[in-house]
């Protein structure tokens, strides 16, 4: 009974303690919560659009690509134009009335002719990394874009050129069929011959720049509709060439002239299915969907929120605690406690149950809050989100007792409860993946309990269900040893002296 | 209110027997010697008094008996163990009022007093021993008001409550009347000696040496140093080698006269006192019957007597003197210690300004124990 009765006197004098104090209440609990609140209501889902100038020579045949492609960007940018004065352009980035300047080279089709890649030069004034990163992907995926608007332009009018195509390949087989007939029976085969050579010769010509440009394409992204085209016309070109490189009529082969007529009807009708289809099945044969299998959707705002209550509740916890037991000790309390039938088993305990009381009502009016009033999505089992939120207070706690222990003055635990707090938003999964880090770091964070919290938090009310059900454990293994090392470390410094 | 001896407190329940005793006792700071091989015992139901200069080691003393801190060396012992051996009964039988308020400055004066009793375990049903010393060291009105909001002097009266809430047998009080009114001083003093009377014992530090004269026994620090251990009127036989005797005549007495006197076979000393030249301290074994003998010898030379009494003198001359013997090389530091000490720690507060009734209290003080101040 008298256990109860001392144990009760610190967790009814805590919570005294800290109801007496409503400035530190705002500071640690409302303040944060409002400070969510204002981002949650006032943070834009889409991204900002970069406001851009498009430089262009005046010559350039791509010109109307890049104005299209610009048309196409409204919603990741803003074009402030489309014009060919690039100092111009640059001056005004420089003077900060754009953000972002897209340069197209000078006589980029002499360039690409002579086998080289023409350059688009992307400047930006950005000084954020995840800014650059994006400008960076932005600049790939740009280009890769406008390739592809060239390049279906070129399959377009390859398409159109078709009916030319059409008739040297009309020739060619008339060509190859009077050869073959030629050479089974008494006709002038040599004659023939010529005609023929030059008839493939010019069909050769007709269809090797597209198809050219239809192999290049099925490098870059892999075989597609038109791999059998080109598979027709290799085996035709193989062919032709051994039949161009005869001067002799006696010395030809039928067999290799039936051949050549067989590949010919191939082509002729690969190429009939080319023309029918579409130029951007042609370019991008394949789409991309993402489709995500948890249910709901989850909103920037959802996704940080079950973070920032794990790490409101560690820091306010470790905060209250902190500052308990060091002012205890700078206003001489201990001494008395020291001289009293009171142990350090009902003092840590006491502190404990207060503690796990007051975040207990805080963390429920916090959960309830981003629920209700910033429609944060509770689609999981609320006994697993109360259970991370106990183990949390506890585990919580225990780390209070810990910076409790290493600081000397009040100031100076404020100050490591906000180190702690900075090394929670960095290294939690708070802002980046635990993945981004080395693994000696991801260690270490785990070290914090507040990493088990987000992880938990987040996926139990957004995932509704967990899918690194170990945190638990750990969170639970976490709040143990930091309890024990609380209550031996806390009656080691009682006594020290 | 009568003057206690050592003789009145084994006349008392449970006197007789040490309750706190130390051997050797030694507290050392790194190179700071706090308390040096204090060697004391104090018997149960007395109030033994612990007077000393600041820094003299009172409050460490009284932090090692009460097992706040452990001693470098030699023993403690207290209800026959050591203070880190002690039993949970133990500790909640003593009662410790630190040397300042280490109590919760956002809670009320009633919370922080409830918060102490439930520490010593003390039941649920304690609301009457709780308003009893509120009500004792007059706060009873100031309950609700949150102690950072309390006076210097309420402070301490909390700190006394606390120490006395949960009725201990043993009480160690670090200096419990400092900042506090000499009216509820005087109050807390015949407080002690009530309670010494119940049987129960009183460790009491203090910085007012006058109040050595409430004490049973009395133990003098110094610089970590127990000079003597003595009643309060053996510890000025000690300072002054007997009894005195103030004579004031009508005329201003020669030195023949002074010689004369200091022949005489019951006189120790004598010396001319007063500046007109009309008084002579005198110094005797036993002043009572000296007093009589010494007035027939004046009138039989005819010499005007205007008074001859007993004087008893103000404790701070006791220990000046006292502190004195322990060599010439070190009487300016302790008697600048003291003086320092007053400086430093007036006997009023700032918190609690000086009222006429303090020097109403000092005088009241002066006829109980007979002092007269210079």
């Amino acid at each position: 009974m008298r256990r109860i009765i001392r144990t009760g006197a610190f967790v009814r004098k805590e919570i005294m303690q800290v109801l007496r104090q409503p400035g530190l209440m705002v500071s640690l609990v409302l303040g944060p919560f409002a400070i969510l609140l204002l981002f949650g209501s006032g943070l834009r889902e889409e991204d900002p659009a970069v406001k851009t100038i498009f430089v262009v020579p005046s010559d350039s045949r791509i010109a109307q690509e890049v104005e299209q492609f610009a048309q196409a960007q409204s919603e990741r940018l803003t074009v402030e134009g489309v014009q060919q004065d690039e100092e111009d352009a640059l001056r005004r980035l420089r003077r900060g009335d754009v953000q972002m300047v897209l340069v197209f080279p000078e006589n980029a089709e002499g360039t690409i002719r002579g086998g080289e890649q023409a350059q688009v030069n992307v400047y930006h004034d950005q000084i954020d990394p995840l800014e650059t990163q994006a400008i960076q992907l932005f600049t790939r995926t740009g280009v890769d874009e406008i390739n592809q608007q060239v390049l279906r332009e070129l399959v377009r009018s390859g398409q159109e050129e078709s009916a030319d195509v059409d008739q040297r390949l009309a020739a060619a087989k008339a060509s190859v069929d009077a050869l073959n007939q030629q050479l089974s029976g008494d006709g002038d085969a040599q004659q023939q011959l010529q005609l023929a050579q030059g008839d493939l010769a010019g069909l050769a010509l007709a269809l090797g720049p597209s198809l050219a440009v239809l192999g290049g394409i099925q490098e870059t992204s892999g075989p597609g509709e038109s791999a059998a085209l080109l598979e027709a016309y290799q085996a035709f070109t193989a062919s032709s060439d051994q039949l161009g490189q005869a001067n002799d009529a006696s010395s030809i082969d039928a067999q290799q002239v039936s051949q050549l007529a067989d590949e010919l009807d191939t082509l002729e009708q690969e190429l009939e299915t080319f023309q029918s289809l579409s130029p951007e099945v042609i370019v991008s044969p394949f789409a991309g969907s993402a489709q995500r299998v948890v249910e709901g959707s989850v909103q920037l705002v959802d996704f940080y929120a079950p973070a920032v209550l794990a790490l409101l509740v560690q820091h306010m916890v470790v905060t209250f605690v902190a500052l308990s037991i060091v002012r205890e000790r700078e206003l001489g309390t201990n001494e008395l406690f020291r001289a009293a039938p009171v142990t350090t088993a009902e003092m840590v305990i006491g502190k404990y149950v207060a503690f796990a009381i007051m975040g207990a009502v805080i963390a429920t009016a916090l959960v309830l809050g981003l629920i209700y009033s910033l429609g944060v999505p509770m689609v999981g089992s609320w006994p697993i989100v109360l259970t991370t939120i106990g183990l949390l207070l506890l585990a919580s706690t225990g780390l209070g007792f810990l910076v409790a222990l290493a600081a000397n003055t009040d100031s100076q635990a404020v100050q490591y409860a906000m180190l702690l707090l900075l090394a929670s938003i960095f290294f939690s999964g708070f802002l980046l993946s635990l993945e981004r880090f080395r693994p000696v770091l991801t260690w270490l964070a785990r070290v914090l309990p507040v990493t088990s919290g987000v992880v938990l938090l987040r996926d139990e009310m957004l995932r509704g269900q967990l899918t690194q059900p170990l945190h638990l454990t750990l969170l639970a293994v976490l709040a143990v040893i930091l309890f024990v090392a609380a209550w031996r470390l806390f009656r080691r410094r009682l006594y020290a002296s | 209110m009568t003057n206690t001896t050592a003789h009145d407190a084994a006349e008392r329940p449970g006197a007789g027997s040490p309750i706190v005793h130390t051997e050797n006792l030694s507290k050392h700071f790194g190179a700071q010697v706090a308390v040096d091989e204090l060697t004391l015992a104090v018997e149960e139901a007395t109030i033994f008094g612990f007077i000393g200069p600041s820094g003299s080691g009172k409050t460490t003393t009284v932090r090692l008996l009460a097992g706040v801190q452990t001693p470098t060396s030699g023993s403690v012992s207290v209800f026959g163990k050591s203070p880190g051996d002690f039993s949970e009964r133990e500790r909640a039988n003593i009662g410790y009022m630190p040397q300042l308020s280490v109590l919760f400055p956002h809670l009320s004066i009633m919370e922080n007093l409830r918060f102490v009793a439930s520490i010593y375990g003390m039941p649920w049903g304690r609301r009457a021993r709780l308003a009893e010393v509120l009500e004792f060291v007059e706060l009873t009105d100031h309950r609700r008001k949150r102690l950072r909001e309390a006076s210097g002097g309420m402070q301490r009266r909390l700190s006394l409550a606390a120490a006395l809430v949960n009725e201990a047998q043993l009480l160690f009080l670090d200096e419990p009347t400092t900042g506090i009114d000499p009216v509820l001083r005087r109050k807390f003093w015949d407080h002690f000696e009530s309670l010494r009377d119940e049987g129960r014992t009183l460790f009491v530090t203090t910085q007012y040496v006058g109040e050595a004269a409430y004490c049973d026994q009395i133990g003098v620090l110094r610089e970590g140093r127990l000079l003597t251990i003595d009643t309060p009127e053996g510890l000025r036989r000690q300072a002054y080698g007997g009894e005195v005797i103030d004579l004031i005549v009508a005329e201003r007495i020669e030195q023949d006269m002074i010689t004369e006197v200091q022949r005489l076979d019951y006189v120790l000393h004598a010396q001319r006192t007063r500046v007109d030249g009309r008084g002579m301290r005198i110094t005797v074994d036993d002043a009572d019957p000296v007093i009589p003998q010494l007035q027939r010898w004046l009138d039989e030379r005819g010499v005007p007597v205007e008074s001859v009494d007993r004087y008893l003198p103000p404790f701070d001359d006791v220990f000046v003197k006292l502190v004195e013997s322990e060599g010439p090389n070190e009487l300016t530091g302790v008697s600048d210690a003291f003086e320092d000490q007053e400086a430093a720690e007036p006997a009023i507060s700032v918190s609690d300004p000086p009222s006429d009734g303090d020097w109403d209290e000092l005088v009241e003080r002066d006829d109980r124990t007979g002092e007269t101040r210079s």
